[in-house]
């Protein structure tokens, strides 16, 4: 078995994510309130489809807002070393990702005004076929990874 | 070193009128014959049409006038523009593939057109250079590869004249095989096709009453004529373009190139430096699989279009047990090997119910609404039997520094993958995957659209990280120095 990568995202992205959770949860809130007003005002609906509604906007809001973020913060793993980067990451389907130092074409750091507001970046690595990125990095940490990748990176194998 | 500005071929002109023409045709033959009324033509509709031809005329002389290019400072600059200017600057380092075609009209006056490729980007060739005549191709070619080969010890202008080393030609024998067999997809898909519009017809209105009735009595003969008629004529449709596409096919290796001539009505050459090769596909057809015959694809940093999935046809058909030794000849680069490592079998029943789920719904539903509808009970062995035969077929291995990925798409694919072309490689695993220590492996390479993915579904975990292993750095160093030693 191949060792998991070691380092942990920054745990200010927890926040992030369940800050964007509970944005997402607003528009589940309307669509329950959708459902109410047509009960109130259109026709009656039978009371167990209100119960439905109900319990399944209540749960997929609990997956938003606490559980999602909190396993997706937890299986997040990254390690940056000389020669590659390695990634793993997902709750449902855990991806592992391998990219080698001389493949990497560009590093990127990137900050929504959420992220910005949490001094956090994420760092978007590209490849001639591919992008990848590791989310919510605090801004130094990200910026330390950015310039070392790319110094890194500039040991070219070979032209593609 | 520096070229002066030039202009493509006058012939560009009326290409481009043309172009435009095909553009508008529909609209101008709808004007011309719908359009006209009761009474006839009146003045105003030829004054509309003459307009119109001379400003289409008119666009292509000004298109062709504005068009410049020239080779300056290690670049290819192209001015283009009357309106809207366009320049465009390639480096030579960056063009991936320049190929030469002779359309109808090309060969009429012993032109061709030139298409130039940098990598990524999309279907597109990054330059199109409708007309030019061969000598000026000649000349464009020389000078963009020149400077990449040897750009220091720039010796002489005498042309260099690259020597075939080895050559292959497509048989008539094989070629009329590889169109017969060719539209195995295609024909497959106009049947769903004929099948689905005949539905289309059928399903809206009176859904439940009629639907059996009418699937029952009339339409069930006809709908049959009908499918037989389209298959027909689609196959003989994808025979006579596969025939003219690759007749002549010649692929020939010199020292660093791959050269690809073929077409019968469009005579395409594409020239791949050996050094963007990127991968190389073997793909069974369903037709051909049977016989024993495959054909060869080549995927490099540019070049191909959709039909070809982006990537170039190397060689068209050939006997499978031959392509080993073919291969070893034409690419020593690219080492390839037979061995492949199965399956694990804990991943059959995954691969069948994979298969068998999307069937499952619709069926139930038709047994449940339609009478005889039970009858389509038959369609979960045969969505099982193909997800059996998707398992058997999948396979990969690695070997010194390529790796096999093997997985069916309809047709049997096999992807030799060199390591060092290999831009990311990662494992997928699915819940239910890791419960069973299974796990799909996906390799990423470079391709003219933006990257190409391969993978190979359920492979045993452990396999997985064992080809990690082999592709990161420090085991190729560790096997490398077990070799110093």
């Amino acid at each position: 078995m191949r060792p998991d990568p070691s380092k942990q995202i920054d745990r200010r992205g927890l926040k992030v994510w369940q800050i964007t959770g509970a944005i997402l949860s607003i528009l589940l809130v309307g669509i329950v309130a959708g459902v109410f007003s047509l009960h109130y005002f259109v026709g009656i609906l039978p009371i167990w489809s209100l119960v439905v509604t109900c319990i399944v906007a209540a749960i997929l809001i609990a997956l938003q807002i606490w559980i999602l973020p909190l396993l997706r913060y937890k299986k997040w793993r990254y390690e940056v070393s000389e020669h590659e980067i390695e990634l793993k990451h997902g709750v449902l389907i855990v991806k592992r990702t391998l990219i080698p130092m001389v493949r990497v074409q560009h590093v990127d750091t990137r900050q929504g005004p959420l992220l910005r507001a949490y001094e956090l970046s994420s760092v978007t690595i590209s490849t001639a076929a591919t992008t990848h990125e590791i989310p919510a990095l605090s801004n130094e940490v990200a910026d330390e990874l950015r310039d070392r990748i790319s110094v890194l990176a500039r040991v070219t194998e070979d032209d593609v | 070193m520096m070229s002066e500005k030039k202009r493509l071929h006058p012939v560009a002109m009326l290409l481009a009128f043309l172009t435009s023409l095909k553009e508008v045709a529909i609209p101008l033959v709808i004007f011309v014959f719908i359009g006209r009324g009761g009474e006839g033509y009146s003045w105003w509709h030829f004054l509309i049409m003459g307009a119109f031809l001379l400003f289409t005329l008119g666009s292509g002389v000004l298109s062709w006038w504005f068009y410049n290019y020239q080779i300056k400072n290690n670049e290819l600059q192209i001015h283009q523009g009357f309106i809207f200017r366009k320049k465009r600057f390639i480096p030579r380092e960056r063009v991936q593939s320049i190929d030469t075609s002779q359309g109808v009209i090309q060969r009429l006056f012993g032109l061709v057109k030139v298409q130039i490729e940098t990598a990524g980007g999309g279907g597109e060739p990054e330059v199109v250079m409708s007309a030019l005549s061969k000598f000026e191709a000649e000349q464009l070619k020389r000078e963009l590869y020149k400077s990449k080969k040897s750009q220091e010890e720039e010796t002489d202008d005498s042309p260099i004249i690259e020597r075939p080393v080895k050559e292959y030609r497509l048989t008539k024998k094989d070629l009329i095989i590889a169109a017969s067999t060719s539209g195995g997809i295609g024909v497959f898909l106009s049947f769903i096709a004929a099948i689905g519009s005949q539905v289309d017809n059928i399903l809206p209105g009176e859904f439940y009453t009629t639907v059996t009735e009418r699937v029952m009595d009339a339409t069930l003969t006809f709908i049959l004529i009908g499918a037989v008629v389209v298959l027909l004529l689609s196959w003989i449709f994808s025979v006579l373009g596969t025939v003219l596409k690759y007749g002549g096919f010649v692929l020939s290796r010199t020292e660093d190139d791959l050269i690809i001539k073929r077409g019968i009505l469009e005579r395409r050459q594409l020239t791949i430096p050996v050094q963007r090769v990127q991968a190389l596909r073997v793909v069974e057809g369903l037709l051909r699989q049977p016989f024993g015959y495959a054909a060869l694809y080549v995927e490099s940093g540019g070049g191909g279009g959709k039909d070809e999935q982006f990537s170039t046809v190397l060689f068209p058909l050939m006997k499978r047990k031959k392509i080993q030794g073919f291969l070893e000849e034409l690419i020593p680069e690219v080492p390839v090997h037979q061995e492949m490592k199965p399956l694990p079998v804990k991943a059959r029943n995954r691969y069948m119910f994979r298969f068998s789920l999307p069937v499952l719904i619709p069926v139930g539903l038709i047994s449940y609404f339609v009478p005889l509808g039970y009858l389509s009970f038959i369609l979960i062995p045969i969505a099982c039997l193909v997800g059996f035969l998707h398992y058997k077929d999948g396979g990969w291995s690695m070997k010194e520094a390529t790796t096999l990925l093997q997985f069916r798409q309809i047709g049997r694919v096999r992807v030799y993958v060199p390591r060092k072309r290999i831009q990311a490689m990662e494992l997928h695993s699915t819940l239910f995957q890791k419960r069973k220590s299974l796990t799909t492996f996906q390799v990423s390479i470079l391709s003219s659209l933006a990257g190409k993915q391969f993978r190979v579904r359920d492979i045993e975990l452990n396999n997985g990280h064992e080809l990690l292993n082999w592709y990161s750095y420090k085991y190729s160093v560790k096997k490398e120095n077990n070799l110093n030693e």
